[in-house]
């Protein structure tokens, strides 16, 4: 064993301590915002002008500010539980992926997606799908336009396409005459990350994200992404303008949030088992393509615990569009939080998609063991950079490390 | 040799016994004393075994879903028809056949894991039970529930007979039992009572 966990144990102790000391400040905090999002809860034109300003001082600064505005939810609201549908079908999908490694065998990605269909009310066995796994593997796959390997981001932007283009195939399928709701549902954010993609291609691949969110709505499904104890703080940046006189935002006092120590769901805290919080809409640069197709990010954070006194949270994104349909929110709402209690305050069918998509450690040597022998088949003999060679000597031996 | 399908694979093995790892979703699950084959190649043996032992995995996600205590229909659907939860057999080996011989005995190897095992039908079964040497075998296997075992397996065994002649097998295998048990009077009664319940 070479972690000197002697030599840690005190610095542990001392990390328990700072935590310990900091919790009266954070509470204090929480206060303040409390009181600010009651203070602010209505006034939604107040908040909407000190949006706005935050966004021409990140326009002059090219400072990014990203937060939350308001709609036409009461801020400090606590939305109930709705009652739930009787039958309605919820598709869910994600996916898994093999980066690209300088230090393996040879250059490849790998991804895999998948995805289940639960229909509840209908006593039928939920159907899984599995698309093919994709392996890419071509100097144009994994190589970019100066021949380095592709960033982690990239391969994160094609699997999401994946993740999108298999509720947009499935959903249509789903869809019955008699306007049973189908929910689509994504483990994380709504919009593509694609910041560490170049202009070009974050244009290209937002495009294609977009057309397949167009394809789901005009398909009639409703779609929604979650995200399982977030750390955002959209709503705290709000607050903080809502702190500041609108003359006092500027750059500085953008850049220096007096509650950077903690996340919107430390304001949420008051939800009760199955409430929701307001509709927000989500402030940030590059969300113009959305926009314009009314699928920019709006969001809640929901309350999927049963407990009163322990508050799991969640963010909840849905689309614009979907945001002036109260009735298929509530639908949501509903149906979240009955999918979270099917499986330890998680929804049932995300946890499912993962489990169907993870590629485990065993099934990624399986498949460079087939790269290996196709490769000796081909008269190329594979093998690992010195490196991750003499890492996997060293690391493989329980016995010898000292 | 004609046997109905595939129903798992040897997940692990010895002389005596194995281990099969099946998928719920198999629609002939084998039943505690089944009588079950494995092939072998090149050596082409045929294993006999029989099921003393059927035990449904644990699952972490199942857990889960226990303790949150609302399960609906298509999550049991879902896990488990979908899910790869598997169940494991615990086969105790009673004779094997080679060239065209049957012994009720040992085999020389044991099956490799990932051979395939199927549930002898009625003529197979008929074929192999034409003695009770076997008996003895199951007698002497430690921590196996070899009574109840015994039991199992007669019964589905005068199953596979003629209806005319169930009566006269479960006589014979009575008969074999007790030579085997001529010491211990009381358990022989036991498993004689349960026999003697099916044939009439």
């Amino acid at each position: 064993m070479t972690l000197a966990l002697n030599e840690i144990s005190p610095q542990v102790r001392a990390m328990g301590s700072s935590l310990q000391s900091h919790l009266a400040r954070r509470d204090e905090a929480k206060a303040t915002l409390l009181a600010l999002l009651k203070e602010y809860s209505t006034a939604y034109s107040a908040l909407n002008d000190r949006v706005v300003r935050a966004a021409q001082v990140q326009q002059q600064q090219r400072f990014d500010w990203v937060g939350a505005a308001p709609t036409n939810e009461p801020l400090a609201e606590a939305i109930s539980l709705p009652a739930s549908v009787k039958t309605i079908t919820v598709i869910a999908s994600d996916g898994s992926q093999i980066l690209p490694d300088q230090h393996a065998i040879t250059l490849y990605y790998l991804i895999n997606v998948g995805s289940i269909v639960y229909q509840h009310g209908s006593g039928l066995k939920p159907i899984t799908h599995n698309p093919k796994p994709v392996l890419c593997y071509e100097p144009d796959d994994v190589l970019d336009d100066q021949g380095r390997v592709i960033s982690t981001g990239e391969v994160n932007v094609r699997r999401d396409l994946a993740e999108l283009q298999v509720l947009a195939d499935l959903a249509p399928q789903y869809i019955k005459p008699d306007g049973e709701p189908v929910i689509t549902l994504m483990d994380g954010q709504l919009n593509l990350r694609v910041i560490d993609l170049s202009y070009q291609r974050q244009q290209e691949c937002q495009r294609a994200y977009i057309k397949m969110l167009n394809q789901l709505r005009d398909s009639g499904a409703l779609m929604a992404a979650y995200i399982d104890r977030p750390r955002s703080t959209f709503v705290i940046s709000l607050m903080q303008l809502a702190s500041l006189d609108i003359k006092a935002i500027n750059e500085s006092s953008l850049r220096h949030n007096p509650f950077r120590h903690l996340t919107d769901i430390d304001i949420f805290q008051f939800l009760g088992p199955g409430e929701r919080s307001a509709m927000f809409s989500l402030k940030a640069k590059g969300m113009d393509s959305y926009s314009q197709a009314r699928q920019a990010t709006h969001f809640f954070y929901l309350n999927v615990s049963p407990s009163l006194n322990l508050p799991i949270l969640a963010r909840v994104e849905v689309p614009a569009w979907l945001v002036t349909h109260s009735s298929l929110i509530d639908t949501l709402h509903a149906t979240l939080v009955r999918q979270a209690r099917l499986a330890g305050n998680y929804p049932y069918v995300l946890a499912r998609a993962h489990e169907l998509a993870i590629i485990s450690p065993e099934e990624r040597q399986a498949v460079e063991m087939m790269l290996a022998v196709e490769m000796r088949r081909q008269g190329i003999l594979p093998h690992l950079s010195a490196k991750q060679s003499n890492k996997n000597l060293l690391t493989g031996r329980e016995s010898f490390r000292l | 040799m004609s046997t109905e399908f595939t129903v798992g694979w040897v997940l692990r093995s010895s002389t005596v016994g194995f281990a099969v790892g099946c998928r719920i979703i198999q629609p002939n699950t084998p039943h505690f004393g089944n009588l079950v084959t494995v092939h072998l190649e090149p050596e082409a043996v045929d294993l006999y075994g029989i099921v003393y032992n059927v035990e449904v995995h644990d699952d972490p996600a199942v857990r889960q879903l226990i303790l949150t205590g609302e399960i609906e229909p298509e999550v049991i659907l879902d896990q488990r028809q979908n899910r790869l939860v598997p169940i494991e057999l615990s086969v105790l080996v009673i004779g094997y056949q080679q060239y065209g011989r049957l012994v009720q005995g040992l085999p020389p190897q044991p099956p490799l894991s990932l051979n395939a095992i199927e549930i002898c039908d009625d003529e197979d079964i008929r074929r192999f039970t034409e003695s009770f040497d076997y008996l003895r075998l199951m007698l002497n296997a430690p921590q196996v529930p070899v009574d109840e075992l015994i039991i199992a397996n007669l019964q589905r065994a005068a199953l596979a007979q003629p209806e005319s002649q169930r009566y006269g097998f479960l006589v014979g295998a009575g008969k074999a039992l007790a030579r085997l048990l001529h010491t211990d009077l009381v358990r022989l009664e036991g498993i004689l009572k349960r026999i003697k319940m099916v044939a009439l």
